[in-house]
């Protein structure tokens, strides 16, 4: 028998490897922030509309809590009212989205070729001509004017409304990608192409006739940032890697693993104070509840539909745009898992101890050994006296051990545990 | 006839690998005729040390 291992540090999130112990292998639609030290299930991803939505989106939100949506298959125009009715409400005669925001009263939004203009009542499709005619087109306000990629040009709409083709040009080849706030500067990334490992962010004070700092990273191109508490993030490359910005670099920094990431400069947004990052049709946290705990990555929602593109934060929910429609955050809880890390030695039982445990709701604990490739559901006894859930040891020789803890809830409401105990 | 008015930069930046200002303004003379070519009706071009400003109209 080896000694006791404890898992009670749910607050770390996911760790860098199957066998890291400062963190979990994986979790899956888990809160871990909600009650500080314990985790529970998280609400479920559930559809807001896939019947008058239903190609891929951009989205952008006005002050009112409408919410719009741009199809990037087609130039269908949606709009979502704060009480939740969806209607088209314009189709863009240039085509395809690749970008839109509110600003200074009015909505712009970006088709390959042109920028259109919505001022309350009248839908310009070609308010402006893009001088690059750019696949990207994202778009950030800062300093009173709005800035919008088009390739090596950036754009601009000033509070005049006076439309700029090349406020900055960046070196010829890459495309501008995505925006963040960086202080009184934006930061620009960028990306060239598959074949490309190697793109640069710029630091551009949003006048000057130069950016203030470059840096590269060996990335197949900045797919989107990531705005964390006065921190900012890049999601780069193919494979799940996050770059922080040190205020003049991007250092490596975290990765999510095991999932391909894309372009998309609104993979990310911010809800309820969390940064969050869209990758498939999971929905992944960057958080931490206070200033001295570590910055955690887990895995919250799911939506439905795999691939989501998009993230929109509009009326206290969250939207998740993806080729199917639109989701929102529903009120009932979804399945969690926890996936413990790896563990080297003889141990035979898996116990949780839990906080609650509602009716309706469940526990299942499955075991993994010496590497096994499919998990092996164990037989969960819940010992409501004790508050803990174990099965009858029996494991066998055991080299590493590995469990897989189902946190099952029933409606709206949701299992808490408190720790998980290899013994 | 209403009009509206886009803006071409014309100073350089100061990073290598930037557009220099013949650049910018070949670019900003091939931008004018792309706005042609899409059917902008371009009333004026006026032109300073830093920029081109195009007067379009507003249709």
């Amino acid at each position: 028998m080896s000694e006791p291992i404890i898992f009670d540090k749910f607050y770390l999130g996911e760790g860098k490897s199957e066998s890291d112990l400062n963190g979990f292998d994986k979790l899956t639609n888990a809160d871990i922030h909600t009650t500080f030290g314990k985790v529970q299930c998280q609400l479920v991803g559930s559809l807001d509309n896939h019947t008058t939505v239903d190609e891929s989106t951009v989205t952008c939100e006005d002050r009112s809590g409408q919410v719009y949506f741009f199809s990037s298959e087609s130039g269908k125009i949606w709009k979502r009212t704060a009480g939740g009715t969806f209607s088209l409400v314009n189709t863009n005669t240039n085509g395809a989205h690749q970008g839109a925001k509110y600003f200074n009263g009015n909505l712009y939004y970006a088709s390959q070729y042109k920028l259109g203009k919505f001022d309350g009542s009248t839908w310009s499709d070609s308010f402006a001509t893009f001088s690059n005619n750019s696949l990207y087109h994202p778009m950030i306000e800062m300093n009173l004017s709005l800035f919008i990629g088009d390739s090596t040009y950036i754009a601009a709409v000033d509070s005049a409304g006076t439309f700029s083709a090349n406020s900055l040009d960046i070196p010829t080849g890459a495309a501008a990608s995505c925006f963040a706030m960086a202080g009184n500067d934006i930061l620009i990334g960028t990306y060239t192409g598959t074949t490309t490992m190697r793109n640069t962010a710029y630091l551009w004070d949003t006048y000057s006739s130069s950016w203030t700092i470059e840096d590269e990273v060996y990335e197949v191109g900045f797919n989107c940032f990531i705005q964390l508490d006065n921190g900012i993030a890049a999601q780069c490359g193919l494979a799940g890697r996050i770059y922080i910005w040190n205020g003049s670099r991007f250092d490596k920094w975290k990765k999510i693993r095991g999932v391909t990431t894309g372009t998309g400069y609104q993979r990310s947004t911010v809800f309820n104070g969390k940064a969050l990052f869209v990758v498939g049709d999971k929905v992944y946290s960057i958080h931490r509840t206070e200033n001295d705990l570590p910055l955690a990555i887990t895995q919250e929602y799911t939506s439905t539909t795999d691939p989501t593109y998009a993230l929109a934060v509009s009326n206290a929910q969250l939207f998740m745009a993806s080729t199917a429609g639109v989701d929102k955050i529903g009120t009932d809880y979804a399945t969690a898992t926890i996936d413990t890390p790896e563990v080297t030695g003889n141990y035979q039982n898996v116990i949780v101890n839990y906080d609650s445990l509602p009716t309706g709701t469940s526990i299942g604990i499955s075991t993994k050994i010496d590497g096994a490739t499919a998990w092996t559901a164990q037989t969960a006894i819940t010992d409501t006296i004790n508050k803990r859930v174990y099965f009858d040891g029996g494991l066998g020789d055991v080299n590493f051990l590995q469990a897989r803890i189902t946190l099952t809830p029933s409606g709206a409401s949701t299992p808490i545990i408190t720790s998980i105990i290899f013994q | 006839m209403d009009a509206k008015i886009v803006k071409w930069r014309l100073n350089p930046g100061g990073k290598d690998g930037q557009m220099k200002r013949e650049e910018l303004y070949r670019a900003g003379l091939g931008y004018i005729e792309k706005l042609k070519d899409e059917g902008e009706n371009v009333l004026d071009v006026q032109e300073t040390e830093n920029e081109f400003t195009i007067i379009l109209e507003d249709k």
